[in-house]
C-alpha cells in the first residue's frame, strides 16, 4: 500500500479506536474493496468458489464492524494491514454469514474405509527394534539407544518409543493408546515417558559423552 | 523497465476482484441505523446520517461543529440522538438532499439505560 494511503489507514484506525463513529464509514468508503478481495480470500479458503455481490457487499459491512471494534488492537507498525492482522475475525464473519461448510458423507466410500485394515503404530515393527536397526546406520540412534539402555527400564523404553511414534502419527491422544496397548492408565504411560525423558537430559547435561542427545527432536 | 511494466501493472489492478467493488452507501448507512437501534439510540436514522455528512466531509467533531456554526456539544448531543433545532437547520443547509425535519419527526424511542443510570432514578 502507498504511503499516503496508508496514512489515511492508520488515520481512520486511530479515528475508530478513539471512539469516533465517523470513522467507520470512511474505512467502508475509502477501503471496502481491499477489505471485500481479503473476505474472497477466506471464502475461497472455505472452498466455496463463488459468493453473489450483494452476500460479499453484506459480509464486507460486517467486517467494517467488526474492525471497528477492535481498531484499538491494531498496530500500523506491525507490519499488517488490519484486515490482515484481523483475518481469524473475518473468518469469523464468513463463517457466521455463510455457515460450516461440511460435503455430504460418502456412504460407499466409508464402507471401503471400514473394511480397510486398521493403520496404527501397533501394525508396525517393536519401535525399541526399529531404533536398535536405526542405530547401525545412524550415530545419532546409536547414541539415543545407548543412552536409553544407561538410564530407562526395557518397559520405560518402549513406553517412550511408543509414545512418541504415535505423538508423530498424529494420533489425538497417543498416551490413551499406548496405556490400552499395554494394559496401563494414561497417567501412568505420561509418567513413565516423563520420568525417561528427564533422566536423558540430566544424561546430556552432565555426560559430555552423551552432550550430542540435546539437538534430538525427541528431547525437545 | 519501470516505464514498460507500468500499463501491465495497471491492468492487473483494473483487472483485480478489489477494483470491481462499489460501495452501496444507502446500505451501509442503514446497517449503521440497526446497531445504533440495537445500541439503543433514540433516533438511529438521524444520528447515522449525521455520521454518514461528516465522514462524507471527512471532519472531526471539532471541525464539523465549526463548519455548522454551532458550539461542540451541539454536534456531540445530535451524534446522541438529541438533536437541537439550530443543528438540525445548519443541516439542512449543509446537505439539502437530505430531508432531516423527517428524520426528526415523531418520538423519540426511549434510550436504554444503563444499569447505573437506572439505579439512580429509582434512588430518586
Amino acid at each position: 500500500m502507498e504511503g499516503d494511503r496508508f496514512n489515511q489507514l492508520v488515520e481512520v484506525m486511530d479515528a475508530m479506536a478513539a471512539g469516533d463513529r465517523a470513522a467507520v464509514f470512511v474505512l467502508y468508503r475509502e477501503f471496502g474493496g481491499m477489505i471485500g478481495a481479503a473476505l474472497r480470500r477466506e471464502i475461497r479458503a472455505m472452498g466455496i468458489e463463488f459468493v453473489r455481490p450483494e452476500e460479499l457487499g453484506d459480509l464486507v459491512i460486517d467486517a467494517c464492524f467488526e474492525l471497528n471494534d477492535c481498531a484499538g488492537a491494531w498496530r500500523p507498525d506491525g507490519g499488517a494491514l488490519p484486515w490482515t492482522w484481523a483475518a481469524r475475525r473475518l473468518r469469523q464473519v464468513v463463517i457466521r454469514h455463510i455457515g460450516v461448510l461440511a460435503d455430504e458423507l460418502d456412504h460407499e466410500r466409508l464402507l471401503h474405509v471400514s473394511e480397510a485394515p486398521p493403520v496404527s503404530g501397533a501394525q508396525e515393527p517393536e519401535e525399541v527394534a526399529v531404533l536398535a536397526g536405526l542405530a547401525a546406520l545412524d550415530d545419532s540412534c546409536a547414541l539415543l539407544q545407548k543412552a536409553l539402555a544407561k538410564v530407562a527400564s526395557a518397559r520405560d523404553r518402549a513406553l517412550l518409543l511408543e509414545l512418541k511414534v504415535q505423538a508423530s502419527l498424529g494420533d489425538p491422544s497417543p498416551a490413551l493408546t499406548v496405556a490400552n496397548r499395554n494394559g496401563m492408565r494414561p497417567d501412568a504411560v505420561r509418567q513413565a515417558a516423563k520420568r525417561t525423558l528427564d533422566r536423558l537430559r540430566r544424561l546430556a547435561h552432565t555426560d559430555e559423552h552423551f552432550a550430542g542427545l540435546s539437538c534430538l527432536a525427541i528431547l525437545r | 523497465m519501470m516505464r514498460r511494466l507500468a500499463p501491465a501493472v495497471t491492468d492487473a489492478k483494473r483487472s483485480h476482484p478489489a477494483s470491481s467493488w462499489q460501495p452501496d452507501h444507502d446500505h451501509f448507512r442503514r446497517r449503521v441505523e440497526e446497531r445504533l437501534r440495537d445500541d439503543g439510540c433514540a433516533r438511529p436514522e438521524f444520528v447515522a446520517a449525521v455520521l454518514e455528512v461528516r465522514a462524507r466531509l471527512g471532519l472531526d467533531v471539532a471541525g464539523f461543529a465549526e463548519l455548522l456554526r454551532v458550539d461542540r456539544s451541539v454536534v456531540d448531543e445530535a451524534e446522541a440522538g438529541c438533536p437541537a433545532r439550530a443543528v438540525v437547520l445548519a443541516l439542512a443547509r449543509l446537505a439539502p438532499d437530505i430531508d432531516w425535519p423527517a428524520l426528526i419527526r415523531g418520538p423519540a424511542r426511549p434510550a436504554l439505560r444503563r444499569a447505573s443510570d437506572r439505579a439512580t432514578l429509582e434512588q430518586r
